[in-house]
């Protein structure tokens, strides 16, 4: 699977890395190491992360395919 | 027709009488609202309304274009709408001194053909995105933090809305104070400003746009709805029922307080943990960090 990077993001970590591996728990898992999952197990707010498109939060336990793509967008509030 | 003879050229006849047909509300009339107000009464639209309880600050100045230094302590929507009429007179220029809360919001919304969120927290936009989306009128927002942005349109039933991916944040301490530069509201009111544009064409793409100024990048997400989004999927609109209290400025019920500035438009008391902005009778609270 390949992770990508969007906005500040990407200078920290990247444009995009594969990972091994084809469930949602390891994506969490790498999002963890990250640090953009909260101690309940959830995507902190100010993140958003697509799966082929879908919010992670509805994507459920389905498993991935190598060619699947998830997204981590963070969004921030100023105006 | 004079006005608009240069964008004529560029937009075409029938897409200017849609614009010059548009009844607009903006929410909020800090940066990122007063650059679109400017935008939207510039282009033509017929009537705008711009609804912020803020009064201008010294640090708001390096990111607007609008505000000057004259403007300092006067209630924002009212300096907006000054400027905005001398802009263009054929615009008629609302000005509500006011939050956009559950109490208010629907009534706000209701009767404008779109709406822009140039809000500065989460709670309150998802507060706009539920009235749009239950009154189904598109709104457009956009959000920037440093040299970074996004905006995204929301058409209620076709795309997705942005109670399909935020979550509020209603505790002590969640509230930053965020950084940004006048570039990078620039850049994003004017893709906000497109996304209208481009919405009129018939364009109603479901993506983020997604901007770094720092890099000179501007991206397209394509984002999908939720389908147990409780807002655009299950019709729920729970903000509509809530009243947050961490961020941003609140309904107060009374005058209290020391009593530090005082005009025509606005008295500013001193209270415990911030300050009252207060307009006749009815007042708001703004927590200081």
């Amino acid at each position: 699977m390949r992770l990508v990077f969007e906005g500040p993001l990407s200078r920290q970590f990247g444009k995009s890395v594969e990972i091994e591996g084809n469930s949602i728990h390891v994506v969490f898992k790498k999002l963890n190491e990250i640090g953009i999952v909260d101690d309940k197990g959830r995507i902190k707010p100010g993140y958003i992360v697509l799966v082929n498109d879908k919010d992670i939060r509805v994507v459920g336990s389905s498993e991935l395919s190598r060619d699947d793509v998830v997204k981590v967008i963070p969004i921030n509030h100023g105006g | 027709m004079e006005r608009y003879s240069r964008q004529l050229l560029a937009l075409g006849l029938e897409l200017q009488q849609r614009i010059s047909s548009l009844k607009v509300l903006v929410v909020g009339c800090g940066a990122l609202g007063s650059t679109l107000s400017d935008m939207l009464v510039r282009l033509g639209i017929k009537e705008i309304t711009v609804v912020d309880a803020d009064v201008v600050e010294l640090s708001n100045l390096h990111r607007t274009r609008m505000f000057t230094e004259e403007d300092v302590m006067r209630p924002k929507a009212l300096a907006c709408k000054d400027y905005l009429s001398k802009v263009n007179r054929e615009v008629k220029v609302n000005a509500v001194v006011d939050v956009v809360d559950a109490e208010n919001v629907e009534e706000l919304v209701r009767g404008k053909d779109v709406v822009f969120d140039a809000l500065d927290n989460v709670n309150y936009r998802l507060i706009l995105n539920d009235a749009c989306v239950k009154n189904n009128v598109p709104l457009i927002y956009a959000g920037v933090g440093g040299e970074y942005a996004s905006a995204k349109l929301v058409v209620p039933g076709k795309t997705a809305c942005l109670s399909c991916f935020l979550e509020p944040v209603d505790s002590p301490n969640a509230c930053e104070t965020i950084g940004t530069t006048i570039a990078t509201v620039d850049a994003i009111a004017s893709v906000q400003i497109q996304l209208l544009i481009n919405y009129l064409r018939g364009k109603e793409d479901d993506e983020m746009i997604i901007l770094d100024m720092s890099n000179l990048s501007m991206e397209r997400v394509k984002m999908s709805r939720n389908p147990k989004c409780e807002a655009c999927s299950l019709h729920e609109y729970r903000y509509l029922n809530y009243k947050f209290t961490s961020c941003g400025l609140f309904r107060y019920p009374r005058v209290q307080g020391t009593l530090t500035y005082s005009s025509r438009e606005v008295e500013v008391y001193k209270v415990n943990d911030g300050v009252l902005l207060c307009y006749g009778e009815k007042c708001y609270k703004k927590t200081t960090k």
